[in-house]
């Protein structure tokens, strides 16, 4: 029984995300908002998308919402290949006039909707029947809230002092490189140079 | 062909493809690789252990949750079940899960040992085996009680409640020698205190000649007849993330597969290791967490101190309904802004009074009831990567439902003046006698959060073939003689109890036996 619920589930995801593949030259979305820097996980069409949703999620912030939206990017290339297009593919859906109108009624891009309604879009998502709407939402709401939340920018606001045991900054990490670190022989206990 | 030098080998410093021949071949770092290749080195036995994550040392350590997630866990911290409806931290490093783990220590409770026993076939295990592998584990890794004085306001707050309301509660044992309170255990400890395997038997195996391959990603064990005959893996570059084209190959006599649960049996499936009975990748365990946010008047800070010092096993034996036991998370700014629903402004405010936050969690205990059975892991047909299919039975919801109910009345118990569920919109109490109302919450996907810090099962270990994936008293694959799967995946049910000394203390046990039968 719980085998076939999930089946249904799984079968009900990949109608809802393929629909994301279309629709989407019937009403472009707004795409002035672009990268600045190279993309790594997501398609250029849909970064406009990310920026617009990070700039919900993390209202009322510090958070820039590009900068934001890039960090969620680079955060999905720890993850594996499909999963890195499933998340391209529910921008789309989020963005796309077919989805968006058998969806939440508006065939409206989400890049276009002004602030209230993109709000309501993410509720609809929220509120969902469709668990695969649901779970998209939450990814796309923690991604961008850990984005912000696990940077130093955010520590001030949240009354957060920062790590207690300050220490300097490591050597980068490279494609080819070790990651050990050789330490200052002159450092005091706390890994500070003297 | 050519063996490794005892010592860590970067994999992405490689500028040529390798060719190692050795004894045995160790999956994974992480508590029962760690473990199993220190006792089979100190054997004489020539053991490499491969290893996808990075080699991170104390050094890289830095309290950051922006660098801890990425390089320290699975899928960069974004692991979740298939439906994305349970988030899973699970970790990936030069020392596995002990890198990230909270230092919780706890035996395996002595009636799951004997319900395996009783229902799973598990003859060759029992608790009078283990009890000298704990005591071992326990001395080399200082385990020690946590004196109640040390304990954080965010463990104090689940003391207080569960004192308050006769619940009972004790402090816990944590594997620490030197803690600084840092409360960074999660990011991996910055000073090395956290006696973890990084620091310990990973130490402990090279010293006795053991090689240690970081950042190689084990594609593949290849199979002639009974015999795993080759062990390919890819070297991966210094962040983890691509593969840097040199090949990697390993011709051991045994093969130990100790990648946890989740990744040993996705390795398995990959490999297409036999299946005749449709086990591997079953009966796989997350001990599922609903987690319930305690505000208080007074500032909590609970990213400081031990992130678990207290427990309560009340609610562990529920009859036929699911058990669970209570602990608490520790609140860091990302960890806490994920455990609360909404976005905007709303949850602005909320992470704006985080240091007065405690995060009270109910885990529950999976695998002991007939409809409640676990996930099943497959892998993707591209990339390979493991899938967690993990319905959530009925029974289950209600076990979260009265886990935050039992959280709500522990919070304002101990003073909170509100307590949240873990729901989107959470539900805000204002008054244990608002307590009620979690009733009529929505319990299915992603109406509430759930997470997984703790994952068992997948190749279970059972003395009938047609039940297990391996035996018990050599954790041997049933149908491939020089296989053995040493760490949590070999769990024939959830633990009840976090479960980083129950995989030292079997890994402690059957290394021993490993040794016995390899050298002769």
């Amino acid at each position: 029984m719980q085998r076939r619920t999930l089946l249904k589930v799984g079968l009900l995801g990949s109608a809802v995300l393929a629909l994301a593949g279309g629709g989407l030259a019937l009403w472009p979305g707004d795409a002035s908002v672009r990268p600045v820097r190279p993309l790594l996980s997501i398609s250029a069409g849909h970064f406009p998308v990310l920026v617009a949703v990070a700039a919900r999620v993390c209202r009322g912030t510090s958070a820039q919402p590009v900068q934001v939206a890039h960090a969620v990017d680079t955060a999905l290339t720890f993850t594996f290949p499909e999963a890195r297009r499933d998340m391209d593919r529910v921008l789309g859906l989020l963005e796309n006039a077919l989805p968006g109108l058998l969806l939440r009624g508006s065939p409206r891009p989400f890049t276009l909707l002004d602030e209230d309604a993109q709000d309501r879009a993410l509720h609809a998502w929220r509120d969902s029947s469709v668990p695969l709407l649901r779970g998209a939402y939450h990814a796309l709401r923690k991604l961008c809230l850990a984005a912000h939340y696990a940077t130093p920018a955010s520590w001030a606001e949240v009354d957060y002092g920062g790590p207690l045991i300050p220490k300097p900054d490591p050597p980068p990490i490279t494609a080819t490189g070790s990651l050990l670190v050789v330490v200052d022989a002159t450092a005091n206990a706390e890994g500070m140079p003297q | 062909m050519k063996a490794l030098p005892a010592g860590v080998t970067e994999a992405q410093t490689l500028a040529e493809d390798l060719e190692v021949g050795c004894d045995v071949v160790v999956v994974g770092s992480g508590p029962g690789g760690a473990v199993t290749a220190w006792r089979l080195a100190e054997a004489g036995l020539q053991v490499v252990v491969v290893e996808e994550g990075g080699y991170f040392t104390k050094e890289r350590f830095r309290g950051r949750e922006d660098e801890a997630y990425p390089f320290l866990y699975q899928d960069g911290g974004q692991r979740t079940t298939a439906d994305l409806a349970v988030t899973i931290m699970q970790g990936k490093a030069v020392g596995g899960g002990s890198v990230v783990n909270w230092t919780t220590c706890f035996r395996t409770p002595e009636d799951v040992v004997d319900h395996w026993h009783q229902k799973h076939e598990v003859k060759g295990i029992d608790n009078a085996a283990l009890r000298p592998s704990f005591e071992a584990m326990e001395k080399r890794l200082n385990v020690e009680k946590v004196p109640l004085e040390l304990v954080n306001k965010n463990n104090r707050s689940l003391w207080d409640g569960c004192e308050k309301l006769g619940i009972k509660a004790d402090t816990i044992s944590r594997n620490v020698l030197g803690c600084a309170q840092s409360g960074h255990c999660g990011h991996g400890c910055p000073i090395d205190a956290k006696q973890s395997m990084l620091i310990t038997c990973l130490p402990d195996a090279m010293r006795a000649g053991a090689a240690v391959l970081s950042r190689a990603r084990v594609e593949r064990l290849e199979l002639e007849g009974s015999r795993v005959v080759r062990v390919v893996a890819a070297a991966l570059d210094g962040f983890g993330l691509s593969p840097t084209g040199k090949k990697i190959t390993l011709k051991p006599r045994f093969v130990v597969v100790s990648g946890g649960a989740i990744n040993s049996p996705a390795l398995l499936l990959r490999s297409g290791a036999p299946d005749p009975h449709d086990r591997l990748g079953r009966r796989t365990f997350l001990h599922p967490v609903v987690a319930s946010v305690a505000m208080f008047a007074e500032k909590i800070e609970g990213w400081r101190g031990a992130p678990q010092s207290v427990a309560s096993h009340q609610y562990a034996h529920r009859g036929d309904e699911v058990g669970y036991f209570l602990e608490v998370a520790p609140v860091h700014p990302m960890l806490g802004s994920l455990s609360m629903g909404g976005f905007g402004p709303t949850h602005r405010d909320n992470m704006k009074r985080i240091a007065h936050m405690a995060g009270h969690i109910a885990i529950s205990i999976d695998g002991f009831h007939d409809d409640v059975e676990g996930g099943t892991v497959s892998v993707q047909s591209g990339s390979g990567a493991p899938i967690v299919d993990y319905p959530i039975a009925e029974r289950q919801w209600r076990g979260f439902r009265d886990g935050q109910k039992v959280l709500a009345q522990v919070g304002f118990a101990a003073g909170a003046v509100e307590v949240m569920t873990g729901h989107d919109p959470a539900l805000v109490l204002k008054s244990v006698d608002d307590v009620g109302k979690i009733d009529d919450m929505p319990w299915a996907p992603c109406k509430v959060a759930v997470f997984s810090a703790h994952q068992m099962g997948g190749c279970g270990m059972s003395d009938d073939a047609k039940k297990g994936v391996v035996r018990s008293e050599d954790l041997r694959h049933h149908q491939v003689d020089n296989l053995h799967v040493v760490d949590g995946s070999t769990f024939p049910t959830s633990l009840g109890v976090n479960p980083q000394m129950s995989i030292y203390g079997l890994s402690h046990l059957v290394a021993g036996r490993l040794a016995t039968i390899m050298k002769s």
